[in-house]
């Protein structure tokens, strides 16, 4: 049965997310005025880094279960790590736990047990900077991302099939990338082929359409490009998403269309549910 | 006290397949004279859970009585073994967030047994050839749900609240108790309902190796999940079976 390969050091799995820093994304999302799309991505982002490393830490060491890429698309096609891993492709998670580009000190609010609330403070550590500016070559982002993730399967011919996220408020200005993520859906382990989630992020104030069925859900011809270039969700995926509370059928793609901010999160967490399966 | 008990037992156990030694999360512990054993099973995702694991059997084969008696001091002896640790910024969360392990315990009394058990460690009472308890589980499918664990932290507000779960019943010379961390437990329920007897297997392991050799061939038959493994076998010896010196 595909996708149920088990995540261990010797056979890692790969996540890549490829991220639309074209100028528009530095336009608010609609229901969140306050909020730059850039910058809800970065914060999602981060965050998910950080769950991710979490899930990996034993005491204080890390166990490579994951190996992690951003690429960043705004005029140019960049990996977007930052700080010491400035320019790396594919990180181990270790990589990726030992090396933020720094740690904020941060505050919440919690309940003391006792009917008041007391201050927390926690560490947050930033892999990931908003950045907002020219084009959006979305096309040549899935073409790095699928050079990166052959190279990844030539190396863990039996891993859980890798994930490739790509987040982005508008359509491509270099082509039809459907080809492209055509071609990496076309990549596969010996446990199913490469999984390819879109989400799109919108700065109207409409209801988000999450893990669409058919296409005909969708007016928007953009909308239905990026229907066709996701992947259908896997049943574990589709298991989780229903159990969040999601409407999906067994034909749901791993795609959110007209997506606020805390759509985007919880989307990014239901995409990576399955590899974060780690016992 | 349980000296006048004639109680055998060894242990067996494993890490998950592909990790050390030195990465293997359960703990058992057992004092027959005192008729209490445990295991426990540390959970993977949380960090230093196999340090919690192994404190908690440990002080719970130790203080007779409620946990109440022996938690508190098991939770500030884990905190004294990481804090002041130079850790690095996840490695601090993780000890924040605090580490949790399944706990079964078994209690020998002049007249009865009591098991107590958080979580998905399983407890089974064999006698004359047949299955007589299961606890706290008695079904293979059970075993997906995510148990709530005892934790090394006292439990926030908004956190579930703990369920202990107990059972009582009698022993007899021959009987057998076996307790097992969740892989195996769900590996003897399966066969339990699929006819089988797999208490013979078990009751016919000698050494460590000949267990290791046992659970690579059901592990590479895919017939158990690969997760660290613990089986601690006891033996209510026949009294007509002790010989003078009691050994």
């Amino acid at each position: 049965m595909p996708y149920t390969a088990e995540l261990s050091r010797t056979n890692p799995t790969c996540l890549v997310f490829l991220i639309d820093q074209s100028s528009s994304m530095a336009e608010p999302f609609g229901a969140q005025p306050e909020k730059a799309k850039a910058e809800g991505v970065s914060d999602g982002i981060n965050r998910l880094l950080q769950s991710l490393v979490l899930k990996c830490a034993k005491g204080d060491g890390i166990r490579d279960y994951f190996h992690v890429g951003v690429i960043g698309y705004g005029g140019r096609v960049t990996w977007a790590l930052g700080g010491k891993l400035a320019g790396q492709k594919l990180v181990p998670i270790s990589g990726i736990a030992n090396n933020p580009l720094k740690v904020e000190q941060r505050s919440r609010k919690i309940d003391d047990g006792a009917g008041g609330l007391i201050e927390q403070k926690f560490k947050f550590p930033i892999w990931f900077e908003s950045s907002a500016g020219g084009r959006t070559p979305m096309c040549q982002a899935f073409k790095e991302g699928t050079e990166v993730v052959k190279d990844f399967l030539g190396r863990f011919p039996g891993c859980f099939p890798p994930l490739v996220i790509n987040i982005s408020d508008g359509k491509a200005t270099d082509g039809n990338p459907e080809l492209q993520a055509l071609a990496l859906r076309n990549l596969t382990s010996s446990d199913g082929n490469v999984l390819v989630f879109n989400a799109h992020l919108s700065a109207k104030e409409t209801r988000p359409i999450e893990f669409p069925s058919q296409e005909t859900e969708l007016a928007d011809p953009d909308a239905a490009i990026l229907f066709r270039m996701s992947s259908i969700l896997p049943t574990k995926l589709c298991e989780a998403a229903k159990n969040d509370g999601f409407r999906v059928t067994d034909k749901s793609r791993g795609f959110v269309y007209n997506a606020d901010l805390v759509s985007v999160i919880r989307f990014l967490d239901i995409g990576t549910r399955a590899a974060q399966m780690v016992r | 006290m349980a000296d006048s008990i004639p109680l055998l037992w060894d242990a067996f156990h494993a890490p998950k397949k592909g990790n050390t030694s030195e990465e293997y999360e359960d703990a058992f512990a057992g004092d027959p004279a005192q008729g209490r054993f445990a295991v426990t099973d540390g959970a993977s995702e949380s960090a230093f859970a196999g340090a919690w694991a192994g404190i908690v059997a440990q002080a719970y084969v130790r203080t007779p009585g409620s946990w109440s008696g022996w938690l508190p001091d098991a939770r500030k002896l884990w905190r004294s073994q990481v804090q002041g640790r130079e850790l690095p910024w996840y490695a601090e969360t993780k000890f924040h967030e605090g580490a949790f392990a399944a706990t079964l315990g078994l209690i020998f009394h002049p007249d009865h047994w009591r098991a107590e058990a958080i979580g998905d460690c399983c407890l089974f009472q064999i006698r004359q050839e047949r299955l007589c308890h299961a606890f706290p589980i008695s079904r293979s499918q059970d075993f997906d749900n995510r148990p709530v664990l005892l934790g090394s932290r006292n439990r926030e507000a908004g956190q579930p609240k703990l369920q202990c779960y107990s059972l009582q019943g009698d022993w007899r010379g021959g009987d057998l108790f076996y307790l097992m961390t969740d892989a195996l437990a769900q590996w003897f329920l399966t066969k339990i309902e699929g006819r089988g007897s797999p208490w013979r297997k078990l009751q016919r392991l000698e050494t460590p190796e000949q267990f290791a050799f046992w659970l690579d061939k059901v592990r590479t038959a895919n017939e158990i999940r690969n997760d660290d493994v613990t089986l601690l076998r006891i033996h209510v010896k026949k009294r007509t079976q002790i010989s003078p010196a009691g050994k």
